[in-house]
């Protein structure tokens, strides 16, 4: 083996520029170098044979500005892991390597294109994969709360269902609870009926009203002012029994979780995977929503009822939306025009409910108050 | 820099018989490469970051030399990119398991709060082997004249054990915090390898626990002091009226309240500016001018009872010394809003080229080749959870 203190005490600092690398040990030889043939043969000490590359074979692997060494390896050492390495730090001997491999001049461009290159090509993989992602997710998600049984989603609609009951008392006018009830059952899909369907009015003036977890509808009594026929309303349990249906809650609750966490992660949490999760969540809500809409008009249709309730409900909203109220509405909700277009139907069919029925309905909560103009959103 | 030392003859004269590393990395090269960076960091939406990080990486190991030959860095963003996706992966399916499981059994069930406890020990492992597997990943992707590092071990078990040790962390109220770290740090010394010899490292928790406790006290003498400060400089100025914030708040509570006008607003604005100023600012800079001095304790201490081969160490990085990189560090990036990240790294590698002595000089040829298992992946846990300076 070479002994590095002959080196120092041999030649004067200068000569002898270039060293070699064996990746066997770490002694660093200086050597000098020499092209034969189509190798590159590197001698040490007193001419010794260190090593023979291949000419058209050798990498650049880096140049120090400095001092203007460049560092080469032999083909596939780099992928390898090995550490063979001759660095040349005169510019005669580059000069003559030069000469044979022209192209090595080029190889910090060629590096960085493509190291480039291969960044580039992963960009645009992740891109496809999230665009992917962004698709196929719905569906996935759709699948898996479909797959899950009902019975699952009772614990934590229960709770859901304490917390929205605990805002205000709820209305227990009976007839017209059983009214309202007994066009649920009317509607409501065999399927659906375990864990059973409950329907709760609560005493406040939104205009709105939820389908929650494990079967739970909860109307607000200000949705019921609000509307101006029986079939108003029917259109819009039709609608949340149709979340039920489509177990949309559950796939809701998935999406959320799984957007957030890939985006998070594949963004590394910057802001830009934030802004991408409030955004693509709208569209994907929205997706429910039109879904929503389209079931509810169905089950309406396939029970024999009037099935343009929905469409006068959205309309009478309508003068409100306009006056341009709450961006957050429109952004997390299809636009109104677009669901009474969608959900435009003939006015064939039975009333959802008789006149005694509708006056019930309309008492249920006591005396009926006249409907302020308050946050609609369903 | 100069002509740099022949192979294998002594480093440029530091005491007798004392070395140094050598970094001849330059400001200018650095911003180079850094600008580049950001710009395709915003284009790519931060994929770019892997492969940023390995460009100042290569810049920084090639500008570093011992005993005249310079180091190496092998890795790749590619590598870095993949070990990330993988952890993806796990935490994506982790994720959906633990909320499909909040859904069955309810949001207060037992069920539930078990997995989220869970969930949270398994993100704290993750880290804890991240340590250690980032390690490895570095070592095995460094070489020196053709050489290079590596761990034995396994990043899992080791993050067993340091997972079980961390407990005691909050037992004991933070007083453990040297031992542990001592224990910590000696696991993964003495599984480090360069080339056919192992890091030998012995560190006592013992001489660091006057310093732990002369900085403890420092610092939350220095932290009651700044908060203090600035929350009556704040008083002073008038932004901190907190009757009326409380009076806004309770209206709110109310449910009578609407949305703040512009008086209310600005007092809004004033005290959450002004807790915000005081934790932050009074914190960091009661941490940076109190720990400071255990943390230098700790670097002399564990560089004094490190050997490598015929190697030793010495760390002569004073407490003035540290809060003066810290703090200059801290202020450049503030005031520069970030854009001086290269300097604080040339800030950080001079002081460490300055204050690392090494004693002895490493006779290569008897240094061989490792024969440990390089790992194909880069440094995933570690990318997802903390990026660090480089």
């Amino acid at each position: 083996m070479t002994d590095p203190a002959a080196a120092s005490s041999g030649p004067a600092v200068g000569e002898i520029r270039d060293r070699y690398y064996d990746g066997r040990s770490a002694v660093a030889h200086p050597v000098r170098v020499s092209i034969g043939g189509s190798k590159l043969k590197i001698l040490g000490d007193g001419g010794r044979l260190l090593a023979e590359w291949p000419l058209a074979e050798i990498e650049a692997v880096d140049r120090r500005a400095n001092d203007g060494a460049v560092a080469y390896a032999p083909a596939g050492a780099l992928e390898r892991g090995e550490g063979a390495r001759l660095i040349l730090a005169d510019g005669g001997t580059r000069n003559l390597l030069l000469a044979m491999r022209p192209e090595l001049a080029q190889w910090k461009r060629q590096r960085r294109s493509r190291g480039l290159k291969r960044a580039a090509f992963w960009v645009v993989f992740v891109a496809a994969l999230l665009t992917l992602f962004y698709f196929t997710f719905p569906l996935i998600a759709q699948r898996a709360a479909q797959a899950m049984p009902r019975r699952w989603e009772m614990p934590i609609g229960q709770s859901m269902r304490e917390a929205f009951l605990s805002l205000s008392p709820t209305c227990h006018g009976e007839l017209g609870i059983i009214a309202l009830e007994t066009l649920l059952t009317r509607l409501a899909p065999d399927e659906i009926e375990d864990p059973p369907l409950t329907l709760d009015v609560i005493d406040g003036s939104m205009v709105n009203a939820f389908a929650l977890p494990g079967n739970h509808i909860v109307v607000f009594r200000g949705l019921i002012d609000k509307a101006g026929s029986g079939d108003e309303v029917a259109g819009v349990l039709a609608h949340e029994l149709a979340h039920q249906d489509l177990r949309h809650p559950m796939q809701g609750a998935i999406q959320q979780v799984g957007l957030g966490a890939v985006l998070t992660l594949a963004l590394g949490g910057s802001d830009a995977s934030n802004i991408g999760q409030i955004l693509v969540g709208f569209t994907y809500t929205r997706r429910m929503e039109a879904a929503a809409d389209a079931r509810g008009v169905e089950l309406l249709e396939a029970a024999g009822l009037r099935a343009d309730g929905l469409a006068a409900f959205f309309r009478r909203l309508g003068p409100e939306e306009s006056g341009g109220l709450l961006p957050g509405w429109l952004a997390s909700h299809p636009g109104l025009a677009e669901r009474i277009a969608a959900t435009e139907r003939p006015a064939t069919g039975d009333h959802a409910f008789d006149a005694k029925q509708w006056t019930a309905v309309k008492a249920v909560c006591g005396e009926p108050r006249k409907p302020k103009p308050e946050k609609s959103s369903l | 820099m100069v002509e740099m030392p022949m192979a294998g003859g002594p480093a440029l004269p530091a005491a007798t018989g004392t070395q140094r590393l050598v970094y001849d990395g330059t400001l200018f090269q650095l911003y180079e490469i850094y600008l580049l960076n950001l710009v395709l960091n915003i284009i790519t939406i931060g994929i770019f970051r892997f492969w940023a990080k390995t460009r100042i990486r290569r810049y920084v190991w090639s500008h570093v030399s011992f005993q005249g030959d310079r180091l190496e860095y092998t890795g790749t963003g590619g590598e870095l990119f993949k070990g990330f996706l993988i952890v993806l992966g796990f935490v994506v399916a982790f994720g959906i398991l633990q909320t499909v499981l909040q859904f069955a059994a309810g949001p207060d069930s037992p069920v539930a709060i078990v997995t989220q406890l869970a969930f949270l020990v398994f993100v704290i492992y993750l880290v804890l082997v991240a340590h250690y597997t980032a390690q490895n990943y570095r070592l095995t992707r460094t070489l020196w004249r053709g050489v290079r590092g590596g761990m034995t071990g396994s990043g899992w078990s080791y993050g067993i054990k340091a997972l079980a040790l961390s407990l005691l962390l909050p037992l004991s109220l933070g007083l453990a915090q040297p031992w542990v770290s001592a224990k910590l740090v000696n696991w993964r010394a003495n599984a480090s390898w360069f080339g056919s010899e192992k890091l030998r490292l012995d560190l006592r928790a013992g001489p660091l626990y006057a310093a732990f406790f002369v900085s403890l006290v420092v610092t939350i003498g220095l932290s009651a002091l700044f908060v203090g400060a600035i929350t009556g400089a704040a008083y002073m100025a008038g932004w901190l009226d907190v009757q009326a914030f409380l009076d806004f708040v309770r209206e709110q509570a109310d449910g009578a309240g609407s949305a703040p006008d512009d008086a209310q607003a600005r007092i809004i604005v004033g005290v959450v500016g002004t807790a915000y100023l005081a934790i932050m600012v009074g914190f960091g800079f009661a941490y940076l001018l109190g720990w400071a001095f255990y943390v230098a304790t700790f670097y002399r201490v564990t560089a004094g009872a490190a050997q490598f081969a015929n190697l030793r160490f010495a760390s002569l990085a004073g407490t003035g010394a540290l809060i003066g990189l810290w703090l200059g560090n801290a202020l450049i990036y503030i005031v520069t809003l970030g854009f001086g990240y290269p300097i604080l790294v040339q800030r950080t590698l001079r002081f460490i080229a300055r204050n690392l002595e090494i004693r002895g000089e490493l006779d290569g040829a008897a240094l061989s080749q490792s024969t440990l298992a390089r790992p194909r992946f880069g440094e995933g846990l570690l990318e997802a959870f903390d990026p660090g300076m480089f």
